[in-house]
């Protein structure tokens, strides 16, 4: 199933280091938005901006020879420079209900 | 029992129009299709469906009481259907089988209250006496029931992510609790189609017996109050919410 456009940039991006190819990067970026509570599908650049920030690395770290830090720096770069799109997910759904 | 039954009905209509038209307002301002989903489905089931279906068999007019109930059927019909596609399109907006389920149960219902208008206009507020209106009105809150049970699991899990995310500082305390009293509300009314369901097919009458007429008027009146609180919150109520970091969540 497809990823929100964030989603998709990082893992393109995790894709192209050392060590990764793109289901791998698919699988760990998935496994760090599972501990996040996130979903692929409706992930937004901020959110993925604290999954890398502070989930990420201990994924990566499992990596043998993955440049942890380095990864993490480009992928905050790429993410800085995304805008941030009016989402559909539940969550944004049920805030904006409330209103 | 019945006056009871009546008020609880009229309270959860007067709530469910405010929430609708609130919800369609709303949507004019966003222009996004889940707004409007569920505003019109608001007023199509609970504000007009539910009460136009319980007056229509108390008119001493035959024709008006069925035109009221035939009224009622669709406006149940269009807002559970609205209902499913709302579901559909906020939980699981890129999954074909979530619409197709959504479409199922649509049809499901459309077709289960045609049988249940026709059995009305032959036999008025009597039909429930036959066989095929019974079956099919168990097979309508069945579909209803699935309906609301879905509703139950998503907004569940959408409180386990809500408490995951907040760990990682992300996520709103309010909107949290807003999932847990969806998942509620939805819980209460697969309960109450469970008992009206019960109900019909040991012979009863779901409009006059005492055990499904109470389930269905208390849960109307509780998710009334829920309404409120999902989405017309208190000022007083999100300040407690958000009284501390994680506050719905620790409340939860």
């Amino acid at each position: 199933m497809a990823g929100s456009p964030a989603f998709e940039t990082v893992c393109a991006e995790l894709a192209g280091f050392p060590n990764m190819d793109r289901w791998t990067a698919r699988g760990t970026l998935q496994l760090a938005l599972m501990d996040a509570g996130l979903e692929a599908s409706n992930a937004s650049a901020a959110q993925l901006m604290i999954v890398v920030e502070r989930l990420l690395p201990r994924q990566l770290q499992s990596h043998g020879g993955a440049d942890v830090n380095a990864i993490c720096t480009r992928l905050r770069d790429v993410l800085s420079v995304m805008p941030e799109t009016k989402s559909d997910s539940p969550e944004a759904v049920f805030a904006r209900m409330g209103t | 029992m019945h006056q009871l039954a009546f008020l609880c009905v009229g309270i959860y209509t007067v709530m469910s129009a405010v929430v609708g038209v609130r919800l369609v307002r709303l949507y004019f301002a966003t222009r996004r299709t889940p707004e409007l989903l569920m505003g019109t489905a608001y007023l199509a089931a609970p504000a007009c469906g539910y009460p136009l279906v319980v007056l229509g068999p108390a008119l001493p007019s035959r024709e008006l009481g069925s035109l009221f109930f035939a009224a009622g059927e669709t406006g149940i019909v269009l807002g559970v259907s609205l209902f499913f596609f709302f579901n559909a399109k906020v939980f699981r907006a890129r999954s074909p089988l979530a619409f197709a389920a959504a479409g199922i149960g649509s049809a499901l219902m459309a077709l289960t209250a045609l049988e249940i208008v026709r059995g009305y206009l032959a036999l008025g507020p009597g039909s429930t006496a036959l066989a095929s209106v019974r079956a099919a009105s168990v097979v309508l809150l069945i579909t209803l029931g699935s309906g609301y049970a879905w509703t139950a699991i998503e907004g569940g899990r959408h409180v386990h992510l809500m408490r995951k995310r907040s760990r990682w500082g992300m996520g709103d305390p309010v909107v949290a609790n807003r999932f847990l009293l969806w998942a509620i509300a939805g819980t209460l009314q697969v309960f109450s189609a469970i008992v009206a369901a019960t109900s019909l097919q040991t012979g009863g009458n779901m409009m006059t017996d005492a055990a499904p007429l109470l389930a269905t008027s208390l849960v109307g009146a509780f998710n009334s109050a829920l309404l409120v609180f999902i989405f017309i919150p208190p000022a007083w109520y999100t300040r407690w919410l958000t009284r501390a970091p994680g506050g719905a969540l620790e409340a939860v």
